[in-house]
């Protein structure tokens, strides 16, 4: 107890010390190696190279090679157009419209800042000119980002898949329905708040031309999903595949890419990466330290002491993910406590998977919440509104993801129909 | 970085933008080659197999190692990704105890923070010589190459080694250290 309390002490100190996760999370290896280990902490440096050798991490450069390259040109404003086209008879059609495109970039890009950014710096200004409300136009470009990292391919997916050993592929397949079910929330709430602006009229023709211009945008989730679910691909081949399609139809058929803007994407992304990897690897090393000191299976045991009923435990884990949400960014909510909840979340009778999907659901929601709500921060400079603005344009959204959230942990079908096949 | 390094000598600017472009460099090659082997991979069996299998040729159609390899290349550079990510301020920084003390002792704190960064980083490079060290003296190889691993383990100690050496820099002279960014995700 003594040395758990020193722990948390520790940790305690290093936030008020300004000291990165990567730098925290080595603390706590050498600290649990030292107080309950053998002390070596050359150990910890061993289970970062195991930690990092395995083959599905080289699917997260590839994925943020293939948004960086994707969002280059114009794939963003051509996936636009074909769904402006489709949904121009509804009230609301271009805010329909705005949604289904982040849903469909999101099949791309696996980020919901890129997403919001990619969408919203061009549905924005058209939803502003065609009359919307500023509060729901601005509501509507952050919640459709959040989508980026629940419709797959989800770079939050399989960092939970590595750190919890849970198949990505089928974590994939598990954010379809989710996340097909929050765009028809969004959709309806779309229409429904727009249902007394004036329909347009739909035309072929301009359908027709839209979807000559972007059909090699569209076809590019088709060939990454497709691949992934008909089992034609792994999800690492997957991702090369993808990359080299985005990287020739950006170049040879979109024409907007050239080779020194390929060294600008990769170097981007190796920033991302030196951010991300080391982080990845010490949090894999800690996972391994902690299985070897069953402390997993000690918290099961212990929370299994107080809390009997799995409704509950659910209950009170979104209520901590929520809380989490607001604190802190996906990345570091999953790798410090993915490898803690999902063994709890096993023992009380949900599958790794379904739970997966849970964790993400809550933490897309904690994009839209003060004070670490990323996309609210991102949408305050890119489209220069006030905090408090974007706070009341983003709570509408939040209700219908809560409402989503609910749904799906008490029909873990809606998430798991397409793993099992079944309801 | 260049508006606030103004202060900084001109050596230490100069050596650490040297450094920080070959960093970028490394591993910008790292992530080429790891994109180019799985793509020519992928390419290789999914288009060259049907038609070796059509023209009833045996042999290989993938890359061999292709996968074992991209990981190596991985790790050279996720541990040169270290210093890039030092060098830009990108590291994951929870900044919940950032509203912990006073807002002027701010400055002295970002320092003090280097500082610690910086023997820790020093440390775990310290043990990540020690790791590659004892994999040397085991003689443990790639099974797919039968090469050496330690040169690419070597990339850990390396990469933490120069996380380190940038963040003391940044102690020493606060001018170095680069503005954090707007928004991390």
């Amino acid at each position: 107890m003594t040395a758990a309390l020193l722990l948390f002490g520790m940790v305690l100190l290093l936030l008020l010390l300004r000291q990165p996760l990567l730098v925290i999370l080595l603390a706590i290896c050498a600290f649990v190696q030292i107080v309950w280990g053998k002390g070596q902490l050359d150990y910890i440096i061993e289970d970062m190279w195991v930690g990092l050798d395995k083959e599905l991490i080289l699917s997260i450069p590839l994925f943020i090679l293939c948004g960086n390259v994707m969002t280059q040109g114009s794939t963003a404003k051509r996936l636009i157009d074909i769904m402006a086209a489709i949904t121009r008879p509804l009230p609301g059609g271009l805010a329909v419209s705005a949604i289904l495109s982040c849903g469909i970039f999101a099949a791309i890009s696996g980020s919901s800042i890129v997403t919001m950014l990619a969408i919203g710096t061009v549905m924005y200004p058209a939803m502003k000119a065609g009359g919307y409300d500023t509060k729901f136009s601005l509501g509507t470009i952050m919640s459709g980002g959040t989508l980026g990292i629940i419709i797959p391919p989800s770079i939050p997916m399989i960092i939970y898949g590595l750190v919890t050993e849970a198949s990505v592929t089928d974590l994939f397949l598990a954010g379809v329905g989710p996340g097909i079910l929050l765009l028809i929330g969004f959709s309806i709430y779309a229409v429904w708040f727009n249902r007394k602006m004036p329909a347009q009229k739909f035309s072929w023709s301009e359908l027709k031309l839209a979807c000559r211009n972007g059909l090699w945008a569209v076809m590019m989730p088709v060939i990454l999903l497709g691949g992934i679910y008909s089992g034609f691909f792994t999800a690492t081949e997957a991702a090369a595949v993808a990359l080299v399609y985005a990287i020739c139809v950006e170049t040879f058929v979109h024409n907007e890419m050239k080779l020194k803007d390929f060294y600008k994407v990769v170097l981007d992304a190796s920033k991302l990466g030196g951010s991300l990897f080391p982080v990845l690897a010490v949090a894999l090393s800690l996972n391994i330290v902690l299985i070897e000191h069953h402390v997993p299976a000690t918290m099961v045991q212990f929370m299994q002491g107080y809390i009997t009923s799995p409704l509950m435990f659910m209950l009170l884990v979104n209520l901590l993910l929520l809380g989490v949400g607001c604190l802190m960014t996906t990345g570091e909510a999953i790798l410090i406590l993915a490898p803690l909840l999902a063994p709890m979340a096993e023992a009380y009778g949900y599958d790794k998977i379904v739970f997966g999907i849970i964790m993400i659901l809550n933490l897309e929601i904690g994009y839209l919440t003060p004070p670490v709500g990323l996309n609210l921060i991102v949408a305050m400079s890119a489209f220069k509104q006030p905090f408090g603005l974007l706070i009341k344009a983003a709570v509408p959204f939040i209700i219908i993801m809560l409402f989503c959230l609910a749904l799906v942990v008490w029909q873990p079908w809606i998430a798991m129909y397409l793993v099992k096949g079944k309801f | 970085m260049s508006a606030r390094s103004t202060s900084a000598p001109a050596g230490a600017r100069r050596f650490v933008e040297i450094w920080h472009r070959c960093e970028c460099l490394i591993a910008v090659a790292a992530f080429s080659l790891i994109a180019g082997l799985l793509i020519l991979d992928v390419l290789g069996r999914e288009l060259l197999g049907p038609i070796y299998k059509w023209l009833n040729i045996k042999g290989a159609t993938g890359v061999y190692g292709a996968q074992k390899l991209s990981v190596y290349a991985l790790v050279l550079a996720s541990f040169c990704g270290i210093g890039i990510a030092t060098a830009t301020a990108s590291h994951l920084q929870p900044r919940v105890g950032f509203g912990w003390i006073p807002k002027e002792w701010g400055p002295g704190m970002d320092r003090l923070a280097d500082l610690l960064s910086g023997l820790f980083m020093m440390a775990v490079a310290y043990y990540g010589f020690v790791f590659v060290q004892s994999t040397m003296s085991t003689g443990l190889r790639a099974q797919a190459f039968n090469i050496p691993v330690w040169p690419f383990q070597l990339a850990i100690p390396l990469g933490f080694l120069s996380a380190g050496v940038r963040y003391l820099c940044f102690a020493a002279w606060p001018s170095l250290r680069p503005l954090p960014p707007e928004f991390q995700e």
